[in-house]
């Protein structure tokens, strides 16, 4: 390489390779660009169609999956909206603005540039905040059949919906025990959600509201999981009969959380324990 | 240009320009729009412009870019139009930058411009002229062109956006940067390029001090930590703005910038994993050669590209290394932010962390305390001592020491472990404690002994002569302590406590005497008075109450001193004295005991003086000033019945529904519904009128006052035989006090009329109406609007009429609305008995497990346990279900239907054990015993038919359904058709053969060898 090729100039040289696509215009790995052509899935292979010179006539080719570095696939509509809802902790939103996507769009989902993803892991994060523990789990599966090490934590976390759902508690305590507590990403988060909800079915009170408040204290901007987090640290409070604290939860959820799936029940604690 | 960033590679920084991708992409686009051009000179020998461009490359690769612009400018030269023409030019610009011949580069970019106003390289053109003109000193220009550049589309544009920013805010124009970047960061945070923006807007904002709009987008950008490159450049901004709110005092917003700060080597590890991700990709890429070695130019240049980023993340991983650990700052300002909101799990939990992140003994000495420090803050001693004693262990002399044993001991102390904090106290005092707080450990020391001796649960009298001991130890030692006036009262008060009113009232003279206007006079007044009920000197009693009043009118202990004078009059028999000092003494109560002892005992003497008109009043006051109060209702029942007794009725009932109606549209008031019992009781019967009328008592006074002796001689005249009265019509004197339109038309009000309606028709003896009545709360009102009672009620409707899921919907909004009612026990054990209806036994035994102990069951335990046994048995544990079932039927308190369910159900075990003969046995003690639950009495016959068939005795089953069938009441029951049926299929009754009664009875006729146990 030139000595006069700098970090910069190598930025801007994939800047540039990137202007050129379109739409869903299609890179290779070895930088060949198909420009806007159509695609389908055929097994490990993407059926690419392009307009061949002089636009009369078209050619379908198959090209594998692990060929292809990126398909700039239209951001969904639905995305920002989503993403907008789950800063606002609205998991029923999010979920009306992905399901749609995630079960539909499922077919391209491990191609490269694919959204899916990233609607999935919303609609994971809804999922669980809504307390819809089998769907999540469900999802969890999917996402983890990606093999994107992006996704890992947040799939293992999710798949630990299954041995809470029967029960299985110390499954679940192994699981969310094996990903890092702090520091983490996503998935160390929902782990902890689960892990608080396996705590409070054994009524380890004091664990389950560690777990729930560390995801208040270092995952505060995980909105979609604050809303539950509180509501679990709310009920362990209650299993340590400091319903101060618990009120105080409730509270935190009916004021910054409105739009929450917690909210409406949240609202009927405070008063309740206000009103003892 | 100065970066605005904090490392190089989140800006746009153009200082070389194009490298050999660009010239084999180009190679492409030449290769092919030449070729006609090129075959054409190719046929006279010399270079084709392919030819020449492919030279011209070469020598770019190698650096020559004279060379290379030779070349290029022989292949325009050639003439190519269309977008040979926009490479070419482009190529060639791009060949004169790195050439460092600025001129001529700017001249070709401009070229490329002008013949291509819209050519795919209109952006890269224009950022390179903006970078010749920053370095040709001309700012201006460059600015406009890279707003040009920006207004594009794509990733470049948007670099050239980065870039156009970085200028606006070098050059002092902050809001403008802000404003050319936040378009791209519109649709959220969810690529590299909105990573960067916001990343600049955060650096833009809180240098401006804008700390909301940089808190803002610092969160998201925590949410999409996955995409940041350098996560060092988070932790400082976070730090540096989380620093600025903390300072503001706005500590939540603080905690949530802290909160981005992740341990250091969870960041090494990411970035590790990072670099290590792109060095898989480069060896890929590499590999993809094998296949396609023609695309050697274009993958070059993307691992180019991605060794260049590796190199970057790799120096910043370098930097970041050999920085301090920025976490234990931050964690410890988390904890000190935490611990001043009050929030002690979350200081627990970040010292925690501290704990398990951090080598330095100092940081650990602080995190054993604190957390065992916030443990005693939340009261919680079993999690406390442990923290503290292992603070103690590793720091025997530390710091803390002495604070850690105090606090040890103070929150045992609070915790009511009273044994374990004299254990600690005395321990640290025995140890020769002298540190600032020996002279409190004393003090609490002797409190421990003397709360000890107090404790109702287990009073230990002789730890009062402890307390007075060490009590004295305090005075002795500390005679000025702080604590000194309150061990002088506590001595007297623990001789008080042991019964020794001689020594207390020589100590609380003493004390009073010492301290006229102390903090605990009032109190030994009110003992000392008390030392003299308990010498039942009645007169100084009331004597000294009425000289306390005078010296601490409306002081605490005021209700207690009024209250201590009724008790002083009722024990002289003096009732209107003492009812007035009662009366008196509820003006000031505060306490609920102290209230409910008061106003009964007032009552008592009214009683007594059969005032009923000063109860209705006392009771009608008492209800008004504290319709909270747990005694409120009895209250308006006590009012009620003194009108009733004063031959009120009408009032009566009018004062019932008054106060009915007062909270008819408040779930949370329990008593309406007991209210609405009582006025429909007393609207039930038809009122009587009073045995002496008023009238004619006063006209027989009248007549008592003229002469006897005419009334004496005359005849009593002939009494008229009673008019008949109309019918009594319990519901429209019901409906003259409560009715739709009095009770409103909320659901509530609704529903509680007809509850009242329903209590109204159940006390005239018209059941089905009631259950007619109760049925439609359960249909047309949602559980959300119901109260307590009424969803108890109609859970149970759901669950008799087969409709497990709605008694569930009723029996949870219980649970969840009303979770310290008395009927939750009634919620659990019905969700117990609804998972029982859906088949999900395991279900059941957690609620009814549930029901003991969450709601600490008393009124439906015979029904839990049952229902425990009945969801065993649905599980096949036999033995277990046995156990239960033979100990409801065991227990006397709960003799009734339970009973009878309970042996039916062994009934039902022994059966599926195979054992029809025993299974008999229980059936027949059902139907021999508990006649009276004919829900249990009829399938008890009907499975004993069917016992006694499998056992080959269809006769004794027939016998037994005849048996069923020849009792009036079983035989009008609906389940009766069952028993017909099974009858039709069994041998008929023998015809009576009188021969044979002379033999003796048949053995069908005989009574069951099965010996019948008594209930």
């Amino acid at each position: 390489m030139s000595p006069r090729f700098t970090a910069t100039t190598s930025v801007l040289l994939a800047a540039i390779a990137a202007v050129t696509l379109r739409a869903q215009d299609i890179t290779t790995t070895d930088g060949q660009v198909y420009t806007n052509p159509s695609i389908r899935r055929s097994g490990d292979m993407i059926m690419v169609k392009i307009t061949v010179a002089g636009g009369t006539s078209t050619v379908e080719m198959g090209l594998p999956i692990s060929r292809i570095a990126k398909v700039a696939f239209t951001e969904p509509p639905e995305l920002s909206k989503a993403i907008e809802a789950a800063s606002k902790g609205n998991a029923a939103e999010v979920l009306s603005l992905t399901s749609d996507y995630v079960a539909k769009q499922g077919d391209l989902k491990d191609v490269p540039g694919s959204w899916w993803p990233e609607m999935a892991r919303l609609q994971l994060l809804a999922l669980a905040a809504s307390g819809k523990d089998a769907e999540c789990a469900d999802l969890a599966r999917q996402i983890g059949a990606l093999k994107n090490p992006s996704m890992e934590s947040l799939s293992r976390a999710g798949a630990l919906f299954t041995p809470l759902s029967s029960s299985d508690l110390e499954a679940v305590l192994v699981g969310a025990k094996a990903l890092p507590r702090l520091g983490g990403d996503q998935g160390s988060a929902l782990a902890q959600i689960v892990l608080g909800k396996a705590l409070l079915q054994k009524k380890d009170f004091p664990g389950a509201l560690r777990a729930f408040l560390t995801i208040k204290v270092f995952y505060p901007s995980l909105s979609l999981l604050q809303p539950p987090a509180l509501a679990g640290a709310a009920e362990a409070y209650q299993g340590l009969k400091d319903e101060k604290r618990a009120a105080q939860s409730y509270d935190d959820i009916v004021k910054n959380w409105p739009d929450s799936p917690q909210a409406s029940l949240a609202k009927k604690k405070v008063e309740i324990l206000a009103h003892p | 240009m100065k970066s605005l960033f904090l490392t190089g590679n989140t800006g746009f920084e153009p200082k070389g320009f194009i490298p050999r991708s660009v010239i084999a992409a180009a190679l492409q686009v030449i290769g092919v729009i030449l070729m006609g051009s090129s075959q054409a000179t190719g046929a006279t020998g010399e270079a084709t412009p392919d030819d020449l461009f492919k030279t011209g490359a070469a020598a770019f690769q190698s650096g020559d870019y004279a060379g290379a612009a030779k070349n290029f400018e022989a292949v325009l030269a050639a003439g190519p139009t269309g977008e040979a023409l926009d490479t070419i030019l482009f190529t060639l610009a791009s060949t004169y930058f790195n050439q460092k011949n600025l001129p001529k580069a700017e001249e070709y970019y401009g070229r490329c411009l002008k013949e291509s106003p819209e050519g795919k390289n209109k952006i890269k053109a224009l950022i390179a002229i903006s970078q010749i003109q920053t370095q040709t000193g001309r700012k201006a220009e460059a600015e406009q062109t890279l707003k040009k550049a920006s207004e594009g589309s794509g990733d470049l544009a948007a670099r050239a956006r980065l870039a156009q920013a970085s200028m606006l805010a070098d050059g002092g124009k902050p809001a403008e940067a802000v404003a050319a970047l936040k378009p791209m960061i519109a649709g959220g945070i969810k690529d590299d390029l909105s990573v960067q923006a916001a990343m600049a807007i955060v650096e833009i904002e809180s240098k401006q001090g804008h700390l909301d709009e940089a808190l803002k987008l610092l969160d998201q950008l925590q949410a999409s930590s996955d995409l940041i490159d350098n996560p060092l450049q988070l932790d400082i901004l976070a730090v540096r703005i989380g620093d600025g709110l903390l300072a503001k005092g706005e500590r939540q917003k603080a905690l949530r910038m802290y909160a981005i700060v992740r341990p250091k080597q969870v960041v090494i590890d990411l970035q590790k994993k990072r670099i290590e991700a792109i060095e898989k990709t480069i060896t890929d890429n590499t590999a993809t050669l094998q296949k396609n070695p023609k695309n050697f130019m274009e993958v070059n240049a993307a691992n180019a590209r991605l060794k260049d980023d590796q190199q970057q993340l790799t120096k910043v991983l370098e930097q970041f290394e050999k920085l301090p650990d920025t976490e234990v700052p931050v964690r410890l300002r988390q904890a000190k932010a935490y611990d001043e909101l009050d929030q002690k799990w979350e200081t627990i939990l970040i010292w925690e962390s501290l704990l398990d992140s951090s080598k330095d003994p100092k940081v650990r000495e602080d995190a054993l305390f604190s957390i065992g420090a916030a443990y005693c803050s939340l009261g919680r001693p079993d999690d406390a001592v442990p923290a503290l004693d292992k603070y103690v262990a590793e720091y025997p002399n530390g710091k803390y020491a002495s604070q850690s044993e105090y606090l040890k001991g103070a929150v045992a102390l609070e915790a009511g472990d009273f044994a374990k904090a004299e254990t600690i106290f005395g321990t640290r005092l025995q140890k020769g404690d002298s540190s600032a707080l020996a002279a409190d450990m004393h003090f609490l020391l002797a409190n421990t002994e003397f709360a000890q001796g107090a404790n109702p649960a287990n009073p230990q009298p002789g730890k009062y002569k402890e307390a007075i001991e060490d009590y004295n130890a305090y005075l002795s030692k500390f005679p000025s302590g702080k604590f000194a006036e309150e061990c002088t009262y506590r001595i007297p008060l623990c001789s008080f406590q042991l019964g020794d009113y001689g020594k207390a009232l020589e100590g609380f003279q003493s004390y009073v005497k010492k301290f006229p206007n102390g903090t605990f006079t009032g109190d030994a007044g009110y003992r000392i008075a008390l030392c003299y009920q308990a010498a039942n000197k009645y007169d100084d009693v009331i004597r000294l109450c009425d000289e306390w009043q005078k010296k601490h009118e409306g002081e605490v202990m005021q209700a207690e001193i009024l209250s201590l004078k009724g008790d002083a009059y009722a024990a002289k028999e003096m009732p209107a004295e003492s009812a007035a000092a009662y009366r008196a003494s509820l003006n000031f109560a505060e306490s609920e005991e102290l209230l409910k002892y008061s106003l009964f005992e007032a009552n008592k003497q009214y009683q007594k003086l059969n005032k009923w008109n000063d109860i209705a009043e006392m009771f009608g006051r008492f209800a008004d000033q504290h319709p909270k109060h747990p005694a409120a209702v009895a209250a308006v029942y006590w009012v009620s019945k003194a009108k009733i007794k004063d031959g009120k009725p009408e009032e009566a009932k009018k004062y019932l529904a008054e106060n009915i109606l007062k909270n008819i549209n408040d779930r949370r008031q329990d008593a309406v519904e007991m209210l609405l019992t009582q006025l429909a009781q007393t609207c039930s019967k038809r009122p009587r009128p009073p045995l002496i009328p008023k009238e004619s008592s006063a006209s027989n006074a009248h007549a008592s006052a003229t002469p006897a002796i005419a009334e004496s001689a005359a005849t009593p005249p002939p009494r008229p035989s009673p008019t008949p009265q109309p019918p009594y019509d319990s519901d429209a004197d019901f409906a003259k006090y409560l009715s739709e339109s009095t009770a409103g038309g909320s659901p509530l009000a609704k529903a509680r009329l007809r509850f009242g309606q329903g209590q109204l028709a159940g006390f005239t003896k018209r059941q089905e109406r009631q259950k007619e009545l109760m049925a439609s709360i359960y249909k047309e009102f949602p559980a959300d609007q119901l109260s307590a009672m009424l969803l108890s009620e109609c859970g149970q409707i759901a669950l008799a009429q087969g409709d497990p899921n709605k008694a569930e919907a009723f029996f949870k909004e219980l649970m969840e609305s009303f979770p310290k009612s008395d009927l939750l026990e009634y919620a659990y054990c019905g969700m117990g008995e609804a998972a029982l209806a859906k088949n999900q036994p395991a279900e059941a035994i957690k609620w009814f497990d549930d029901a003991v102990e969450k709601a600490n069951a008393d009124a439906k335990l015979a029904d839990i346990t049952f229902g425990k046994g009945r969801a065993l048995l649905d599980l096949g544990k036999y033995e277990e279900a046995k156990k239960i079932f033979e100990q409801v039927a065991a227990t006397k308190e709960w003799r009734g239907e339970v009973t009878a369910k309970s042996l039916m159900a062994l009934g039902e075990l022994e059966e599926k054990r195979g054992k029809p003969d025993a299974a008999v046995q229980y059936y027949q003690r059902v139907y021999v015993a508990y006649q009276r639950y004919p829900s249990v009495v009829i399938p008890a016959y009907l499975k004993a038919a069917d016992a006694f068939v499998k056992l080959g005795k269809p006769g004794d089953a027939a016998k037994n359904l005849r048996d069923m069938l020849s009792k009036p009441r079983l035989a009008a029951s609906p389940l009766a058709a069952e028993a017909r049926k099974k009858l039709e299929s069994l041998p008929p009754e023998p015809a009576p053969q009188p021969s044979q009664a002379a033999q003796g009875p048949s053995p069908i006729s005989s009574p069951s060898p099965i010996p019948l146990a008594t209930p």
